[in-house]
């Protein structure tokens, strides 16, 4: 069975039960016609009703060939890149958006790309340093700074 | 002769110390660009009205510093209350506010804060609003429309804005003052508000002057009342809802000036001075006559008292009007 | 023949060394800003307003109007080359130009978006030539019923976007129109799935979904693997690089399909050009003879959704210039920088002014003649940054994603989405649900929900208005036969093999 399918429908289900829960709690029906939680209900009760032969048919495709192994690995590689990009969002406030760049670049450059540190830096700088030119000093698009002033 | 002068010496050094010190400590000035905080997107009503003032500055050489604008759109003003509310102290930092600052607060829970939360500076303009018909309509006055509302309860339309905006909040006092019934119907633009009533699908609509003034100038529209105390110039013939029998309280639309909470009194001095000389100055005359704005200068105690009785008074409307009021 | 006369005053207006210069600066300005994410023309063209009090007002809304219509044309070049939304229009292009960039056609999808967005640019202005009262005094005639019917039609397009499943096509709409649906909502005050946040008082943004789920998505789903050093394959020589003679033939049917949906839709005020590009869109692969080869990298689905949101910006000039009344959020600053240099715009501005409008509408032309000449050079340019090696491409797109969206509002919050988005995609593209009919949802549910509660309270709370209405009648039938169309074509299909299979 497709195990990603179900896993889909469940989630998709479960969100479909918190949709009516919250719309119950708003207006169904107002003065003409439908409340705010009119279209929510309805969408709640849609994503229910489809996540269902979402399953049937998940649960009745035979699974595709067995990529198991390699792909958890790959996955795993994309949800660390997402990570760093997290990572990245978090030092916004902090760093500003010029060094958080430069960390998420040379985090993805050096630790998922396993290039040389050389690389690593020189496009780091010289990414960073493009953004900057462009968006801070000739558009004066206003990016989250840091202390020192960039 | 050399007592004298090192007399005369320090006699200036000590007047010059003087006044340098009460000076700095009674007299604020701008040293950077001044943060301009509104609550619409570029090219919103705010936004315009914060950049015509910030080139007025310039041009009458009232401010040395820039003013830049910051948009913060969201939530019905929320959104910028909370920015202006979260820079504390910030003395480079101020806000363009208009009366749904005071009114969001009231209906919102998630708006956080009151406009009695920053620190008022002035208040600068009125912006009076006309009820509007089409050109080829029936109805010459407010008794006219308000009769056939009567008549054919729930038919007629007005266009207009959220069902907590003013417009749907006179109608609502209108509703109860004649015991007449027509239907709300809310449109986020302003352009889609217009191309509904012109295209016959509503029959009434609130709306500011300057936007009046034009489509009657074309024929297409007519103005069958003034929601304000007075007669407008642009429509000296247009009597107001008081004068038509209709005595329901005016809420008008104000803009005016704020400060983040805690800053110190010599900023709002400063700013107080600053607007002060702007309303007189004959930009900004030019400035009201063109966008049909009344100067509604207010500061200190008596904007204080504006401000809460505007509060008082809107919180009753809306619950008079059924609207649910959390603060 | 007035319109004849009409015109050659407005070239004699357009064609002066100053408007021929405020009119270049205008359209390179509205490219540059078109190719940044997250940076759009209501924001720039605020920030020039000042600047433009200086200027003779015709010179000034020439370069304004410049930027409208030149960031149409370069919003196409980052969501053909890097899959990121270069303007919230330009989503759809990403749906087949990127997938035309990977398989090295990146040159003629660049090129056919430039020459798309000349020709439909063009019919739209000659149509705001010609027939602009008359089609302003129709789009009068929609109301919430017919607005309703538009945005239903646009949401049966989700059929043609689904791909292969057809149930992830529509659990992907729910999410999206549930997406929609968060916020403030505007009868009734009352906050919905707003998380008790301030943030989320006014929704989510959607370049915030879009650059998220295109964009972060595609680098994380490339993230995957350790590849080689070059993105895709870049073609060399320039006859590789621009639209073959075969594409321009291919895409015949799209030209006109982006003129004319485009424009009409960018008539009507509160319809954004997204919708006029998803419907263009969908209209093209409903008539193509390959469907089942959209969403894979096919021209027709590039140059569809650029024409249509080009003649777009022709067509939400109507209602201003007409009617004064602005249809956008670019044609409400325009009106106001209008007001502002002491025109009342209205019904009068033509009549009025001429050499204001006529000027405009020649101006129009020569400034796509300038976007035309600008972009097609810059394609082969603009295609080289594919060279570059993947480790500094993804960086760079995911820093492009954060400041796009940072511009927006500037919200951290708005980030933090982005992030969230990105994971989002990239489940979803794993898990093999299509995200356009998510973006379709969320563009539509807004206006779609808005517009029914609105027909609802207009007919007090009968339903029977919208089917009684002739305008939106006619619309829903349409929707209806689109919705049918793929299954009366399955029937078609297994009557075909029936009758095949007797012959035997």
């Amino acid at each position: 069975m497709e195990k990603g399918d179900v896993v889909a429908a469940t989630v998709l289900a479960g969100l479909g039960i918190f949709i009516i829960r919250q719309s119950i709690q708003l207006n169904y029906m107002s003065e003409y016609g439908p409340g705010p939680g009119f279209l929510p209900l309805w969408l709640g009760v849609g994503l229910i009703a489809l996540s269902l032969p979402l399953v049937y048919f998940a649960i009745r495709t035979p699974r595709k060939s067995d990529l198991e192994k390699a792909s958890w690995r790959s996955r795993g590689r994309a949800l660390a890149a997402w990570l760093g990009f997290m990572v990245a969002i978090v030092l916004l406030k902090s760093l500003g958006f010029i060094l958080s760049f430069t960390l998420l670049t040379l985090f993805l450059v050096l630790a998922m790309d396993r290039r040389s540190p050389l690389t690593a830096v020189s496009v780091a700088v010289g990414g960073a340093l493009g953004f900057y030119l462009i968006f801070a000093l000739s558009l004066g698009v206003s990016l989250p700074v840091s202390p020192w002033g960039f | 002769m050399k007592l004298k002068t090192t007399l005369l010496a320090v006699g200036t050094v000590l007047l010059w110390w003087v006044s340098v010190i009460t000076g700095s400590a009674a007299e604020f000035q701008p040293t950077k660009p001044i943060e301009v905080v509104v609550h619409t997107a570029a090219g919103g009503g705010s936004d315009l009205f914060a950049r015509a003032i910030a080139d007025m500055m310039q041009k009458e050489n009232i401010m040395a510093q820039r003013m830049q604008v910051q948009n913060k759109s969201g939530g019905s003003g929320a959104t910028a209350m909370a920015y202006l509310a979260e820079k504390k102290g910030e003395t480079h930092t101020i806000g363009f506010y208009t009366s749904v600052w005071i009114a969001t607060p009231l209906t919102m829970a998630e708006a956080k804060f009151m406009l009695q939360d920053l620190t008022l500076i002035a208040r600068l303009v009125l912006e009076p609003s006309v009820a509007a018909v089409k050109a080829d309509s029936p109805y010459k006055n407010m008794k006219d429309f308000i009769e056939a509302a009567k008549k054919n309860p729930g038919q007629l339309k007005q266009s207009g804005g959220s069902i907590t905006s003013s417009d749907n909040l006179a109608r609502l006092l209108i509703q109860k003052a004649t015991g007449a019934q027509w239907t709300f119907i809310s449109f986020p633009s302003g352009g889609e508000r217009l191309s509904n009533l012109l295209g016959g699908h509503t029959q009434i609509m609130l709306m500011q002057p300057a936007e009046a003034g034009e489509q009657i100038k074309a024929g297409n529209m007519r103005v069958i009342g003034a929601i304000t105390d007075h007669r407008l110039p642009l429509f000296p013939d247009v009597p107001t809802l008081k004068e038509q029998g209709l005595d329901i309280p005016i809420l008008p639309q104000a803009r005016g000036a704020v400060a983040p909470p805690g800053v110190s009194r010599e900023i709002v001095e400063y700013w107080e001075g600053a607007f002060g000389r702007l309303v007189k100055t004959a930009s900004w005359k030019k400035y009201l006559a063109e966008n049909h704005l009344e100067d509604g200068f207010l500061k200190g105690r008596e904007l204080k008292e504006f401000t809460d009785q505007y509060t008082n008074r809107k919180r009753v409307i809306l619950q008079e009007a059924g609207a649910k009021v959390v603060r | 023949m007035e319109a004849l006369n009409n015109l050659l005053l407005g070239f004699s207006v357009a064609l002066t060394p100053g408007n021929l210069f405020w009119c270049f600066i205008g359209v390179f300005l509205g490219t540059v800003i078109g190719v940044l994410p997250g940076l759009g023309p209501p924001a720039t063209i605020a920030m020039l307003l000042p600047l433009t009090l200086k200027m003779d007002p015709t010179t000034a809304i020439i370069m304004l109007a410049g930027i409208y219509y030149g960031a149409k044309y370069g919003g196409s070049t980052t969501s053909i080359l890097l899959n990121v939304p270069g303007e919230s229009a330009s989503v759809v292009t990403c749906l087949d130009g990127y997938q035309m960039a990977r398989k090295g056609r990146a040159g003629p999808a660049l090129g056919i978006a430039a020459i798309s967005s000349f020709i439909a640019g063009t019919i739209g202005v000659v149509a705001l030539m010609l027939i602009s009262p008359p089609v302003a005094r129709f789009a009068l005639r929609f109301a919430p019923p017919e607005h309703f019917a538009l945005m239903a039609l646009g949401l049966t397009m989700v059929v043609y976007l689904a791909g292969k499943s057809m149930i992830k096509g529509l659990l992907s709409t729910l999410v999206g129109l549930w997406l929609a649906t968060m916020g403030i909502d505007l009868f009734t005050a009352e906050a919905r799935f707003t998380f008790g946040r301030t943030e989320m008082l006014d929704g989510i943004d959607f370049i915030v979904v879009s650059i998220g789920i295109f964009a972060v998505a595609e680098v994380l789903v490339n993230m995957e693997s350790q590849g080689g050093t070059e993105l895709f394959k870049v073609p060399k020589g320039l006859r590789n690089l621009l639209p073959t003679l075969q594409d321009l033939k291919d895409c015949r049917f799209a030209f006109l399909n982006g003129s004319i949906v485009g424009f009409f839709i960018g008539v009507l005020p509160g319809a954004g050009s997204t919708v006029s590009s998803f419907i263009s869109y969908g209209i093209e692969k409903a008539f193509s003879r390959h469907p089942e080869k959209f969403g894979t990298g096919v021209i027709e689905g590039v140059a569809a959704p650029e024409g249509a949101n080009n003649a777009d910006t022709s067509g939400s000039l109507v209602p201003l210039l007409t009617l004064g009344i602005p249809g956008s959020n670019t044609t409400a600053i325009l009106l106001a920088a209008l007001i502002l240099w002491g025109f009342r715009p209205g019904p009068l501005l033509i009549q009025e002014n001429p050499q204001l409008f006529w000027g405009l509408v020649a101006s129009m032309y020569i400034g796509n003649v300038m976007l035309l000449i600008l972009n097609l050079p810059l394609v082969p340019l603009f295609a080289q940054i594919l060279r570059l090696p993947y480790y500094a491409l993804y960086p760079a797109i995911l820093g492009i994603s954060i400041v796009g969206v940072y511009t927006v509002s500037n919200s951290i919050f708005d980030v933090w989405m982005l992030g969230f988005f990105g994971l989002l995609g990239y489940v979803m593209r794993k898990l093999e649900f299509p995200p356009a009919p998510l973006i379709l949802g969320m563009v539509l549910g807004d206006g779609m929900e808005r517009a029914l509660r609105q027909s609802l309270m207009m007919s007090q709370g009968q339903l029977s208005i919208l089917f009684t209405r002739p305008i939106s009648a006619v619309l829903l039938s349409l929707g209806l036969i689109i919705l049918l169309m793929p299954l009366v074509s399955k029937v078609r299909t297994w009557r075909m093999k029936a009758i095949g299979q007797e012959a035997l």
